[in-house]
């Protein structure tokens, strides 16, 4: 545990004072290994979201460390986590946050700039089974289609780390599993660690790793030694 | 691994941004454009045209000054003036009423250099004749007033303030004139060719001129505004100056100080000693003006550069405007895309590239369109906005010169400053975390909309006020833009006004229908005697040819004036031409003048003379045998021995004889011998000599023997006379046969004769020589001594007067005999007038307008303003206690009443005093003012007519104007003014006309400038709701409800905006304008029409009725699938 890739120890964060004071994450201590998929499992407000934040260097702790390979990402400057942000982070949100006018494409090209080594646009295009679409706007294809580009945004960038927030929380079922069959495959064809924040329970069998938070405490941190395929994940 | 180059995919959007955003970003562009055409355009022009003005001196060789007189100073006092460090020019003009005629209504402008010459060689004009022009319109609009035109006609002028010709050449003939440009061209229509009529007489228009002293043509330097509507400048040829010089000509100078490099102070002191050198030598200071307070020098550059600063700060102004717009428009496209910027930057991209990638289209916009708007400016508005001066001033002819500094204000230094409040502003709404833009916490809206609002209020009200709330920063900017744009159309509509309210005021003020100011005081009651004696006066120095011809005499006049004795000889021999030619003659031949008059004191020998002159046949003897002295010395001698002249006559009758007694005394041998042979000698010898004799010497023998005793004696006494004697004979006897009569004539007088002839024969020597002249007359001169002979003894001593005087007295006599008639009787007249009393008016007036006519008298003074360092020209007036005029102005006791306006432009304490200045004598006033009354536009002082002669020292009785009921007859020589109140009128004409196209402009950027602020901020706001919006039609909303909830609100606020910014705009318009008039002289009230206020809430309405009908498309065309569409 002591050597993996994503280390958080004795992690802390709150919210507000006094009598609004809310513990979000209570003394969480955990390690992931490069290339693992995890789920972070756990209800609305038990801390997924900032645990994600934090280990993204979007917000800081209030105490612990975060360690991503040999970075302490508490240690780092607001300036310092941009350039880790830029150099080792992937993001996928919910709502996908695609720039309107620019197309599929494009908008995986605004993080492929920001890479001094980008994955290949044509190959990821193709594996992300947008080359189709790759020039059409946000608004002229789907939901699923429009976070596949979310994921192409992230990945080209060839990220050591892929933090995704509830990426198939606004999709149908199918679509769900098209996407978490596409992080599977992203996982194995580039080796890339992926903390995905979820509530969505059947999930967690296609990870490597299962956290489940509750009111800011971790109370499941778990390997999975029987990993199902994505696609075959049922809910 | 090196990163591969790659470019910014960002940079897509920006077409794409531009493109779905064209409404936002085109009102802009426009606004920059706009923005930067108008004021490069006109700052170009502006800038270039100072330079023009820059150039003037140097190359027109303006004065450094000049100074009028009322009355033509003497050369004593003009000497003394040089002495001061100057250099005068004689710059007399005249002013006459200038009619035009009535075919004079050309287009055309001929003031662009490329279309016209500027050598006064050149004859050729670019005659634009037959396009309509705005001066055609000019013409038209101010035809009514021709009438009421005035000429200041120059005669040639050739060392200061030389003339530019925009056109044509100049006067050559009597009948040719250069008209001024702008009254001309642009006021009045005119062109080359064209005829004008002064005093009666018609002038062809030969050259359009721009005299580099009159740039703006004031009449009067202390007027608020100039006036090219109804007055003009001209040249004339000398010949038609002589011709149309009257008493209405003005002696004014120019100079130039000899040290050009005289400091402010020093000039200033070197003006002070000339003002002190013409008041020591009596000459009447009527202007004094020194070149840097010559309106019509400085006016023009002051009013260009003052423009350019206005124009500058309004760029500005606008710049910033702009500014906060598209921080604000920026700021709404960050918050919309407030989680595509929080992946962004949770994705690694730094804040300072999205800041770059959000600041770079609207700098982009912003860029192009100041630099487009510099290239519209300077290619196609320079010109246009050259006009706006060239409209107003008379200058050389326009030409652009290039300025870079333009560039830097109007394209640089607004995109610096547009970059500068963008990239704060973007810089203060980037200062979110990516978290806070994830979660779309970047946004104030949220936080101004979570307000809790009254439970009070009605849905739809508490819906609008959530509008507003959400969109408070657009809606503040929204405020502060119409409140500029308001100003700007506020400013635009009411500097008229504000002129045309002091006018009117200012008309108030004008206490009288009628007022005249008087150079001196004028009496309107007297004599039909006394009025003949002041008409004969004006005469003398009014008619300008007359005087000029005799002026030499009218001074001689004016020095014998005081010798009463001689000018009453002369006045009575003066009757006489007579005698008076005579005695010019006479006095012109110094010699026999004097010859004459000491035979005239000698009376005895003048009544011979005089009888003698009656005998002209005696007088031409004696003057014929005066001229041989020899002879007349005889007849003197041989006057004593009358037998000596018997004898020698008697003998000289016996030639025969007296030849053989002349041969007997030659042969004397030869007688004797014969004489003895007679006697019976026989001696041989005498003999011999006997027979040797002819036949002829024996006959003449035989004659010589036939002597009588008487002969014999005669003979004999002949022989006893000395030589002398025998030669004075000899003469005697040779004479001619005249002078043999002229003798036996002067023998053969009568005794009284005689007896005058041996008187004049006895003068001494000086009467001899004098006789001899006097004897040697010519026939005048012989007439003219007879004449002044018989004088009798009043013109004899007449004559004697005059002739006793010295000689610059005579020559002053001269002179005065060789005075007009006319004149000379109205110098005679004039010579009663009493000058120590006031003069009388010449002119008949009606009684009734005489009783009603007040006197009053006027002075200026300079008194220190409360803002600025320049001083305020006013007026004192000196008038009567009960004035029937003033009657809301309690001078009496000592009391001084302020004007209102003099109050309040000088921050004058009522009961403590002011000091006010006489620029003119340098003199110091300590003014106590105890009340204040009339308005605001009264600048004036008042006190009684006695307070202000004790003030300025002037007699008891001054006074130097009338105030009347109706119009007075007054000699024009005396009258310096006539104001009427409708004068004050042509003020807010001229302004209109000059100023009407600036104000205009104003008014008209106003409006698209609030279009277009008005259109940007609220359909932002629109588009901010458009989901809202999409709901509100989701869940049954018609549009029109939707559109009561979104455009409802923004109506009131641009309503509100309206009416609340009114007082700021109010107090921003009045400061402005009060800084805009403090540098006039005169008191400006600002007010603004009710009726501007109504217009500004109306074109306001109307331009926001225009941008709610397109947001009102523009909800219409809210999709509902946007209420459908995912958003976090």
């Amino acid at each position: 545990m002591d050597n993996g890739f994503l280390r958080v120890e004795d992690l802390c964060k709150h919210y507000g004072e006094g009598e609004a004071r809310l513990e979000v994450l209570q003394s969480i201590t955990t390690s992931l290994n490069k290339g693992e998929i995890c789920t972070l499992l756990g209800p609305s407000g038990s801390g997924k979201s900032t645990f994600l934040n934090l280990v993204g260097g979007l917000e800081p702790a209030d105490s612990g460390r975060i360690f991503v390979g040999d970075t302490e990402l508490t240690s780092l400057n607001d300036k310092d986590l941009v350039e880790y942000r830029r150099r080792e982070l992937g993001f996928v949100f919910q709502f996908y946050n695609l720039i309107a006018d620019l197309t599929v494409q494009e908008n995986i090209e605004v993080c492929q700039y920001l890479s001094d080594n980008p994955l290949p646009m044509d190959d990821l295009l193709t594996s992300l089974g947008l080359w189709d679409h790759r020039k059409k706007f946000p608004h002229q294809i789907s939901g699923g289609q429009q976070q596949r580009c979310a994921i192409g945004r992230a990945l080209i960038k060839n990220p050591s780390l892929l933090l995704c927030d509830e990426p198939t929380g606004a999709l149908d079922y199918n679509t769900s599993k098209e996407i978490l069959t596409l992080m599977e495959q992203v996982n194995q064809q580039y080796g890339c660690t992926i903390v995905i924040v979820t509530h969505n329970d059947a999930i967690k069998h296609m990870a490597h790793r299962i956290l489940r938070l509750r009111d800011g405490q971790l109370v499941e941190d778990s390997m999975n030694t029987q990993i199902a395929r994505a696609c075959d994940l049922e809910w | 691994m090196a990163r591969t180059p790659f470019k910014n995919p960002l940079f897509k959007r920006l077409p794409r941004e531009f493109k779905n955003n064209l409404g936002k970003y085109l009102g802009m562009f426009l606004m920059f454009v706009f923005a930067t055409a108008f004021t490069s355009g006109f700052l170009l022009s502006a800038s270039s045209i100072e330079k023009i003005i820059d150039e003037m001196p140097g190359k027109y060789a303006i004065e450094d000054g000049r100074f009028s007189c009322d009355f033509e100073p003497s050369t004593e006092a003009l000497d003394a003036v040089k002495a001061c460090g100057v250099s005068l020019t004689e710059d007399f003009y005249c002013e006459l009423p200038l009619i035009l005629s009535t075919s004079s209504s050309h287009g055309g402008d001929v003031v662009n250099a490329d279309e016209t010459t500027n050598t006064q060689d050149t004859a050729s004009t670019s005659n634009t004749q037959g396009t309509e022009s705005p001066a055609s319109e000019a013409n038209s609009a101010s035809a009514q007033s021709t009438t009421d035109i005035t000429v200041r006609i120059y005669p040639p002028r050739l060392s200061v303030n030389l003339p530019e010709y925009a056109a044509g050449r100049a006067p050559q003939s009597p009948s040719e004139i250069a008209l001024d440009r702008v009254f001309m061209v642009e006021n009045h229509g005119l062109d080359i060719g064209d005829t004008v009529s002064i005093n009666n007489r018609d002038f062809t228009i030969c050259g359009i001129i721009t005299f580099p002293d009159y740039q703006a043509l004031f009449a009067d330097n202390a007027a608020f505004m100039f006036d090219a509507l109804s007055f003009c400048v001209a040249t004339v040829s000398d010949e038609g100056y002589q011709a149309l010089r009257t008493s209405h000509e003005t002696f004014n100078y120019s100079f130039t100080f000899n040290d050009k490099k005289l400091s402010l102070a020093e000039r200033t002191t070197i003006e002070e000693d000339m003002i002190d050198a013409l008041s020591t030598h009596n000459a009447t200071l009527n202007t004094f003006i020194d070149a840097a307070d010559n309106q019509g020098i400085g006016y023009a550059i002051t009013d260009v550069q003052g423009d350019q600063t206005m124009w500058t700060v309004l760029l500005f102004v606008l710049i910033l405007i702009m500014a906060f717009v598209f921080v604000v428009l920026t700021n709404a496209t960050i918050e919309a895309e407030s989680s595509v910027i929080g992946t962004m930057l949770a994705s690694g991209w730094r804040k300072s590239e999205i800041i770059v990638h959000y600041m770079v289209l609207p700098l982009a916009v912003g860029f192009v369109g100041v630099s487009i708007g510099l290239v519209i400016g300077v290619v196609g508005l320079t010109d246009t906005m050259r006009g706006l001066y060239y409209h107003s001033y008379s200058l050389p002819p326009y030409r652009t010169i290039w300025d870079w500094k333009i560039v830097f204000i109007t394209t640089v230094v607004p995109f610096l400053l547009l970059s500068a409040i963008t990239l704060i502003g973007l810089v203060r709404k980037m200062h979110f975390t990516p978290l806070q833009f994830l979660r779309h916490e970047a946004s104030t809206k949220k936080r101004n909309a979570a307000m809790s609002l009254p439970e009070k209020l009605s849905y739809p009200v508490r819906f609008r006020l959530r509008v507003l709330l959400r969109n408070a920063s657009h809606f503040v900017t929204l405020f502060f833009g119409i409140m500029f744009a308001s100003l700007l159309l506020l400013f635009g509509s009411c500097m008229l006004p504000v002129v045309q309210n002091y006018t009117a005021e200012l008309m108030k003020t004008v206490a009288a229908p009628h007022h005249y100011v008087l150079k001196i005081p004028v009496e309107l009651n007297g004599t039909d005697d006394e009025r003949e004696m002041y008409a004969a006066a004006l005469r003398v120095i009014e008619d300008r040819d007359r005087y000029n011809d005799n002026k030499a005499a009218i001074d001689a006049a004016e020095r014998l004036e005081d010798n009463l004795s001689l000018m009453d000889a002369l006045e009575r021999l003066q009757d006489n031409n007579e005698l008076m030619d005579a005695l010019e003659r006479l006095q012109n031949n110094t010699e026999l003048s004097d010859a004459l008059e000491r035979i005239q004191n000698n009376s005895e020998l003048t009544d011979a003379l005089g009888r003698l002159q009656q005998n002209d046949d005696v007088l031409d003897a004696i003057q014929r045998l005066q001229e041989d002295r020899e002879l007349m010395d005889a007849v003197e001698r041989l006057e004593d021995r009358p037998e000596l002249l018997d004898a020698a006559e008697r003998l000289s009758a016996q030639s025969e004889l007296m030849r053989w007694v002349s041969w007997a005394q030659a042969n004397p041998l030869h007688v004797a011998a014969a004489t003895r042979v007679a006697a019976g000698s026989t001696d041989p010898t005498d003999l011999a000599y006997a027979s040797a004799l002819s036949a002829e010497e024996r006959a003449g023998l035989q004659l010589l023997s036939t002597i009588d005793a008487q002969t014999q004696a005669d003979m004999e006494l002949m022989q006893s006379i000395d030589e002398q004697t025998r030669a004075d004979l000899d003469l005697m006897s040779s004479l001619d046969e005249q002078t043999q009569a002229d003798l036996d004539l002067i023998q053969n007088v009568d005794e009284q004769t005689r007896a005058d002839i041996e008187l004049f024969q006895d003068v001494d020597e000086q009467t001899r020589a004098d006789l001899d002249i006097l004897t040697k007359l010519d026939e005048q001169a012989e007439a003219d001594i007879d004449l002044l002979i018989h004088l009798d003894e009043t013109t004899q001593a007449d004559v004697d007067t005059l002739r006793d005087v010295d000689d610059t007295t005579q020559a002053d006599i001269d002179l005065i005999r060789e005075m007009d008639q006319d004149l000379l009787d109205d110098l005679r007249l004039a010579a009663d007038i009493d000058e120590d009393a006031h003069v009388i008016n010449s002119q008949p007036n009606d009684p009734q307008a005489i009783e009603h006519a007040e006197k009053y008298a006027v002075a200026s003074l300079e008194i220190e303003r409360a803002m600025g360092s320049k001083m305020e020209s006013i007026t004192v007036y000196g008038i009567q206690p009960n004035s029937r005029y003033w009657t809301d102005i309690p001078v009496a006791d000592g009391h001084v009443v302020a004007g209102r306006g003099l109050v309040e432009k000088t921050k004058a304490d009522i009961g403590s005093s002011v000091e006010a200045h006489n620029v003119r004598t340098g003199d110091n006033y300590h003014i106590e003012i105890a009340e204040c009354a009339s308005n605001e536009s009264d600048t004036n002082l008042y006190m009684s007519l006695s307070d202000f002669n004790a003030l300025f020292d002037n007699d008891t009785d001054y006074f130097n104007g009338y105030a009347c009921e109706s119009e007075l007859v007054l000699d024009s020589r005396y009258t310096a003014q006539h104001i009427q109140p409708s004068d004050m009128l042509k003020m807010s004409n001229q302004l209109e006309t000059s100023m009407g196209k600036i104000m205009y402009m104003m008014m008209a950027m106003a409006v698209p400038i609030y279009l277009i602020l008005v259109y940007l901020l609220t359909k932002t706001v629109i588009d901010r709701s458009a989901r809202s919006i999409a709901y509100m039609k989701v869940f049954g909303y018609h549009t029109k409800e939707v559109d009561g909830l979104y455009i409802r609100p923004i109506t009131y606020w641009v309503l509100l905006s309206l009416v609340v910014s009114l007082p700021l705009i109010v107090f921003l318009l009045t400061s402005l304008l009060i800084i805009v008039f403090m540098n006039y002289s005169g008191n400006f009230p600002i007010i603004i029409p009710p009726n501007r206020y109504v217009a500004l809430v109306v074109v306001g309405m109307i331009a926001y009725a225009v941008v709610a009908f397109l947001h009102v498309r523009h909800i219409k065309a809210v999709p509902l699938e946007l209420a459908m569409k995912v958003q976090e």
